[in-house]
């Protein structure tokens, strides 16, 4: 069985491009779809983006 | 020697779970909440909820970062209560602590009346009343034995499942959002302006978002479990960091995708969405049961089934054992009665204030509101949290050079002190919140309220009337005083009455190893002192000076003699005996020890009756206790000094019929 601590840091990886990717999709669709205001998608694309990238990020840190 | 309290020393954390265990453990320990906050929320926040959980999930953010700097600072158990007692005095450490005692009780409460709902796919018999009052009682009355016999997930097997507990919980979550995603979102939602999903006021935004506070309920729970964790104070940072940063941002997206499923219409009264009514209790389960195609949302109503109820009872367990805890901490800090911390011989848990909060939690849980028990999580919540980020302020003024693991960082200087910021904003932000609960919150007003003027006049009355303390100083019990255990005492003068019955040499044998034991503990050339006494009873008729008969003589000197054999088997104690005169025993032996100068007079109290019920049906005497005879009842209530009492064992415990030799660690030690 492998290491808790791999699953978890690979775990943390995946879960992390997922959010970057479910960000940028819902991002380019509300922006395709014209809605490039102050509207839901366009909170809530950039936040699931910035959550990716900031676990990405911190996990990078904290395995040095 | 003293026994450590077992629970308080070692609970179910362990560095051997690793960093994804630690993670899950806090996770869940605050995350478990989205599971009966979301519907309450929503109710009142309507299409802004997402926003409103990232809103206060900021306010979470900060607040954490407090808790982790009190928390690495101090590593104690208490949360607010113990920043406002390093920073303030008890008085304020009370007011939140007691704040914050109502708030454990509710999560209890709302663990325990949303498990029989989150079950209801299993058996739809569990959403009636009935079912929803009795599965409720049946989790608070198992957390407690679970809480009182201290089988919280102890070992490995046990922490191996709470892990996987606690990220099944995680994984749920995410799923629900991908899933959510995947089959209720609606492309078209995305581009309408945020207003359009519902409007609700300023006064409902401002309700929904106290009350989203109790989506973050665990905190104080999380922050105490600090000095358990063995890990360094950095790991611990880093653990409660991403937690701090994870959580806000699940919840948001949880309701984001709540919102989807269950949108808002409108209704006879205005803008709702079913969150807020037909699901209150259980949003989770509301929100997958929306999914389309049905199978999805059959598959996972059973998947949330069968991880939020186990979820939830292991989150009410862990808030028993914080409650616990916590009575703990204000018994040993003399803010409530001691004895409501007493801990239990066999297991070492405060099984008083665990029985206790489980009747306060049943009592919560009978009205079956939802949004009552928000409203009053609130006031507790708001105002412990307040407490807590203007202790973090004052204790960089008053405690500067004080070593902090950690720091709230982004400080501002203040006649040379470094302020923390966000624990400036913290506090006023919060302090506002239990502003608009006073005024919007009319029934959590009132109870909360009612909650606090109770405690503050308990303390007052007790700390002031009872204890006769001061109501701001800080006045400890010692931790072992809670414990049902024989202190650890030496004595080096001890006296012994002996009166010639078979009992005698038990109470001399035990007398001596104590008296040995003293001798021992001290430097090598020091010796103990045996004062073996006999008291002859002289009738008043007669004076005291009167001749002895030849048996009452005889009878007293072979007394003394065989006492004397059996102390003089200790090389270490030195002996005296002596006959004295008096007119009842209890006197003689009083003044006997007065005028030897005894520390402590071990004595041997009366065979306990054997006849069934004791005293009330034919035992020794009337009202004192059967195996307390009447000299040692007055040696008890007069002697100058401490008085041991050994009790001998009913002739049915003695195979030989002689008196049991161990009695020693039996002795209950000085009750006065």
């Amino acid at each position: 069985m492998p290491d808790p601590d791999q699953i978890y840091h690979g775990s943390i990886k995946v879960m992390s491009l997922l959010f970057i990717v479910l960000g940028t999709v819902v991002l380019a669709v509300t922006i395709n779809a014209g809605g490039a205001g102050f509207t839901l998608g366009m909170l809530i694309g950039p936040v699931f983006i910035l959550v990716g990238i900031g676990r990405l990020y911190l996990a990078n840190r904290m395995s040095k | 020697m003293t026994r450590q309290p077992r629970r308080l020393k070692s609970p179910q954390l362990s560095r051997s779970m690793g960093f994804p265990g630690l993670f899950g453990i806090i996770y869940t320990s605050v995350g478990f909440s989205i599971y009966f906050a979301l519907g309450v929320v929503a109710g009142r926040g309507l299409g802004l909820t997402p926003l409103i959980f990232l809103g206060i999930g900021l306010l979470f953010i900060i607040t954490a970062l407090t808790y982790i700097e009190g928390g690495t600072m101090f590593r104690e158990r208490g949360g607010s209560s113990t920043f406002a007692r390093h920073a303030f005095n008890e008085l304020i450490a009370f007011i939140a602590g007691w704040a914050i005692l109502i708030d454990y009780l509710i999560v209890i409460a709302l663990a325990a009346l949303a498990i029989p709902h989150y079950l209801a796919p299993l058996w739809g018999e569990l959403n009636s009343s009935v079912w929803e009052v009795g599965v409720g009682a049946a989790v608070i009355i198992g957390i407690s034995a679970i809480n009182i016999l201290d089988i919280n997930g102890r070992g490995r097997t046990g922490s191996r499942a709470l892990v996987a507990l606690a990220l099944a919980d995680v994984l749920l979550q995410v799923t629900v959002i991908i899933v959510g995603v995947l089959v209720v979102w609606h492309p078209e939602s995305l581009t309408q302006p945020i207003n359009v999903l519902g409007g609700p006021g300023f006064k409902d935004v401002i309700y929904a978002a106290v009350l989203s506070m109790l989506a973050y309920a665990g905190i104080e729970a999380a922050s105490n479990l600090a000095p358990d964790i063995d890990d360094t104070p950095e790991d611990l940072r880093k653990i409660m960091i991403i937690a701090a940063l994870t959580i806000p941002l699940i919840y948001a997206a949880i309701s984001a995708v709540a919102l989807m499923a269950l949108p808002v219409h409108r209704g006879p009264d205005g803008p709702v969405t079913a969150l807020g009514t037909t699901y209150a209790e259980v949003p989770v389960l509301g929100v997958v049961s929306a999914f389309q195609p049905t199978w999805v949302a059959d598959v996972m109503r059973w998947v949330v089934a069968l991880v939020a109820a186990p979820v939830l009872f292991w989150a009410a367990s862990t808030s028993m054992l914080g409650v616990s805890r916590h009575v703990y901490t204000l018994a040993v800090n003399r803010q409530i009665p001691s004895w409501l911390g007493k801990l239990g011989r066999t297991h070492q848990t405060p099984y008083v204030a665990i029985v206790l909060c489980a009747m306060i939690a049943f009592g919560l849980l009978i009205p079956a509101s939802v949004v009552l028990l928000a409203g009053i999580y609130a006031f507790g919540a708001t105002l412990a949290i307040t407490i807590a980020h203007f202790s973090i302020l004052r204790l960089r003024w008053t405690q500067p050079d004080q070593d902090r693991p950690f720091r709230v960082p982004f400080d501002i200087r203040f006649r040379g002190v470094g302020l923390p910021i966000p624990a400036l904003f913290g506090g006023m932000v919060s302090a506002l919140a239990f502003v608009s609960v006073l005024i919007y919150h009319d029934r959590a007003r009132w109870v909360g309220g009612g909650w606090m003027f109770f405690g503050l006049v308990g303390y007052v009355v007790y700390r002031r009337f009872v204890e006769g303390v001061s109501l701001t100083d800080r006045v400890s019990v010692a931790p072992t005083a809670l414990t049902k255990q024989v202190h650890a005492v030496q004595y080096h003068t001890i006296l012994v009455p002996v009166f010639g019955t078979p009992l005698d040499d038990d109470i001399v044998g035990t007398a001596g190893r104590l008296a040995a034991e003293a001798a021992r503990s001290s430097d090598e050339n020091s010796r103990s002192r045996l004062d073996l006494v006999y008291v002859v009873e002289v009738p008043v008729r007669m004076p005291l000076e009167c001749t002895l008969s030849e048996e009452t003589q005889k009878k007293a000197n072979d007394a003394i003699e065989r006492a004397i054999e059996v102390g003089s088997e200790y090389t270490s104690v030195d002996v005296t005996a002596q006959v004295v005169r008096a007119r009842s025993a209890g006197p003689g032996i009083v003044e006997a020890a007065r005028e030897a100068g005894a520390e402590t007079i071990v004595i041997g109290g009366e065979p306990p009756t054997r006849v069934g019920g004791g005293a009330t049906f034919g035992g020794v005497r009337g009202q004192r206790p059967a195996e307390i005879g009447s000299v040692t009842e007055y040696v008890l209530e007069k002697a100058a000094c401490r008085v041991l009492l050994t009790a001998p064992p009913t002739a049915s415990e003695e195979p030989d019929g002689g008196p049991e030799r161990d009695a020693i660690a039996e002795l209950p030690v000085d009750t006065r």
